[in-house]
């Protein structure tokens, strides 16, 4: 339930109360649904309390014909008492009873009635009636009532009263108040394209004030609709969304945007990431508040993706200041819903101590959670940016990784090589190797071995230039005669180097497996 | 309007609440909405909302019954004088 979904609430209950929605500020504890069972129960122990006293005016009222009952109904006892007795007698004399009153009278009565009381009267009142007794309401401004009959309502009834009833600022208002939101979807298919994007264009109008309405109307759109209106609104001129978004700070229901931004397809998902306004660290703030509040990582964190470096600088700040435990929130979100390239691309961007600290937390987490990390990088094509990572975790975590890595499919492997190649990641690697066990290392020795003799050239100048021979030898002496005598070949560069690296290799004691890439020395 | 306050917002106002205010406040407000379950969640409101609510609802049902007061009061207007006693004996 949103923000918003309460402020519609405590707008109706403090109409039925009979007062202001700001003197009702003592029921914030309360959210939407309690808001709304609070008001039916009210509304309904009311009309249960007098039901017996109009039950004896309903039965005399028969003994009468039905076109002088309407004419005193109308006329002499009035709207607040034929409300009372309209869901008491059977619909069909109610609906002609109705007939024979006006259409400003019918709309008094709506005010004062029990749609649930009266259902029946409601589901069989002719759509031309429905249709005049909205305009009226429309034309007074009262979208309360209007929201409250839509769900008893048929669908082709609805679809004739929201063609005649032609502003979008009703049509925006009446959404706000309509009480079966589930009833809201179907409402939304019967516009057409036109009027949707109207309707946006009016919201974003600033002197509208209608965006509070708007982005309640598309907080309870499904998915489907939620993607088609937001993507709608992105297709116009950025301003709009723009406006989206400053309402959406300003009236704090970012727990209503994000579900429909997350909704966008990537390219309006693009231009809501690129908007300045969103590098606002007060705004992020928002943002990332409601994420956590809410569980809507996994809408923001897509978005973080395609922020520019600057925005995302900020929301790197904002996220290294968060407490421990939403932290862990949000690691488990990146691995449940697969978004770890996103939240890496904050973590790289964080001060270098809080980054340590999300490493390390990311370190604790099972075993699992590495394996989805070190993967998920790996579809992304960004070996490059979790080597660095890992080698950052605590000693358990880097074991863990050392361990799980020769394990990847051969096809994910052969990409590990190729990005510690090409961005010189040896170090990474080898600093992993140090925690491998024998079959481990056999599967990094076999790895290399495929590699072309371009590729090994470069790996002995990295190794060398880090000084990662004590890495490096033990894996050496895993492989066969061929491969050592062409690494043997791509040493030739470092003859001057061929000693020292040989008095490594005794130290260690694999002269006896390495014996082919010093025969010469 | 002059709205009448319940008795249990003239406690609230003038007394510090104890566990026998408290549990007249709960019954006030069951007594208003009925003994449903489905309101349990309004016991965990602070005990000064409890009391705000219950002196909302009074005044909500008083005006009520003064609007459905009016209207009835208005239809006998029709009726002459000495029969409208009867009648709304009848009728209500």
């Amino acid at each position: 339930m949103s923000q918003l979904e309460v402020l519609a609430e405590t707008v109706k209950l403090a109409r039925l109360l009979g007062t202001t929605p700001e003197a009702l500020d003592y029921l914030k504890p309360l959210d939407a649904a309690q808001l709304r069972e609070l008001r039916e129960r009210l509304s309904e122990a009311e009309f249960a309390r007098t039901r017996p006293m109009f039950q004896k005016l309903t039965q005399a009222s028969r003994l009468l014909p039905n076109a002088l009952v309407a004419m005193m109904g109308e006329k002499v006892f009035g709207a607040v008492l034929c409300a009372r007795i309209a869901g008491l007698m059977p619909a069909d004399r109610a609906i002609d009873l109705s007939l024979k009153m006006s259409d400003a009278f019918l709309a008094d009565v709506a005010v004062e009635l029990d749609p649930q009381s009266a259902r029946d009267v409601i589901a069989a009142m002719p759509s031309k009636r429905v249709v005049a007794v909205a305009l009226i309401l429309v034309a007074r401004g009262d979208y309360i009532t209007m929201g409250r009959f839509v769900g008893y309502l048929s669908e082709p009834v609805i679809d004739a009263a929201m063609k005649a009833v032609t502003s979008d600022e009703a049509l925006l208002r009446t959404a706000f108040f309509v009480e079966s939101k589930e009833k809201l979807n179907s409402l939304i298919g019967l516009l057409p394209e036109s009027r949707l994007r109207s309707s946006i264009l009016l919201a974003a109008d600033d002197h509208s004030g209608l965006w509070t309405e708007a982005l309640a109307l598309m907080d309870h759109a499904d998915d489907k609709w939620k993607r088609k209106i937001g993507d709608l609104a992105a297709d116009q001129d950025e301003a709009v969304l723009n406006s989206m978004m400053q309402a959406a700070q300003r009236l704090q229901v970012w727990d209503s945007v994000l579900p429909i931004v997350g909704c966008m397809s990537v390219k309006s998902q693009r231009k809501v990431a690129a908007l300045p306004g969103l590098a606002d660290p007060e705004v992020l703030n928002g943002i990332i508040h409601a994420a956590e509040h809410h569980s809507l990582w996994s809408d923001l964190l897509p978005l973080v993706g395609y922020m520019h470096e600057k925005t995302r600088r900020v929301a790197a700040q904002v996220v290294e200041h968060l407490p421990r435990e939403v932290l862990l929130n949000l690691l488990s979100t990146a691995n449940s819903k697969k978004l770890w390239p996103d939240l890496v691309s904050i973590l790289k961007l964080m001060d270098e101590a809080e980054q340590r600290t999300v490493v390390r937390l990311i370190g604790e987490q099972d075993e699992a959670v590495l394996k989805e990390l070190m993967l998920a990088m790996d579809r992304a094509g960004l070996w490059g940016e979790v080597l660095p990572l890992v080698r950052m975790m605590d000693a358990p975590a880097r074991k863990t990784a050392a361990l799980l890595v020769p394990h990847f499919p051969e096809e994910v492997l052969l990409r590990l090589i190729e990005t510690i190649d090409q961005l010189n990641l040896w170090p990474d690697l080898f600093a992993l190797s140090s925690d491998m066990g024998d079959a481990e290392l056999q599967t990094i020795a076999d790895l290399i071995a495929q590699q072309d003799a371009a590729l090994l050239d470069r790996l002995i100048q990295g190794v060398d230039q880090y000084d990662l021979w004590p890495q490096l030898l033990p894996i050496a002496a895993r492989m066969n005669k061929d491969v050592l005598l062409k690494f043997r070949t791509a040493l030739l560069p470092l003859s001057n180097r061929i000693a020292s690296i040989q008095a490594q290799a005794e130290k260690l004691g694999l002269m006896k497996s390495l014996g082919p890439l010093f025969a010469d020395s | 309007m002059q709205v009448k306050i319940s008795p249990l917002a003239q406690m609230m106002r003038s007394a510090k609440i104890t566990s026998s205010t408290r549990q007249i406040m709960q019954k006030d407000l069951r007594e208003t909405l009925g003994t449903e379950r489905r309101l349990d969640f309004l016991a965990a409101l602070p005990e000064s909302a409890q009391a705000k609510l219950s002196e909302d609802i009074h005044a909500s049902r008083k005006r009520q019954r003064q609007s459905l007061d009016d209207a009835i009061e208005n239809g006998m207007r029709m009726v002459p004088m000495l029969l409208r006693g009867p009648l709304k004996k009848i009728l209500f």
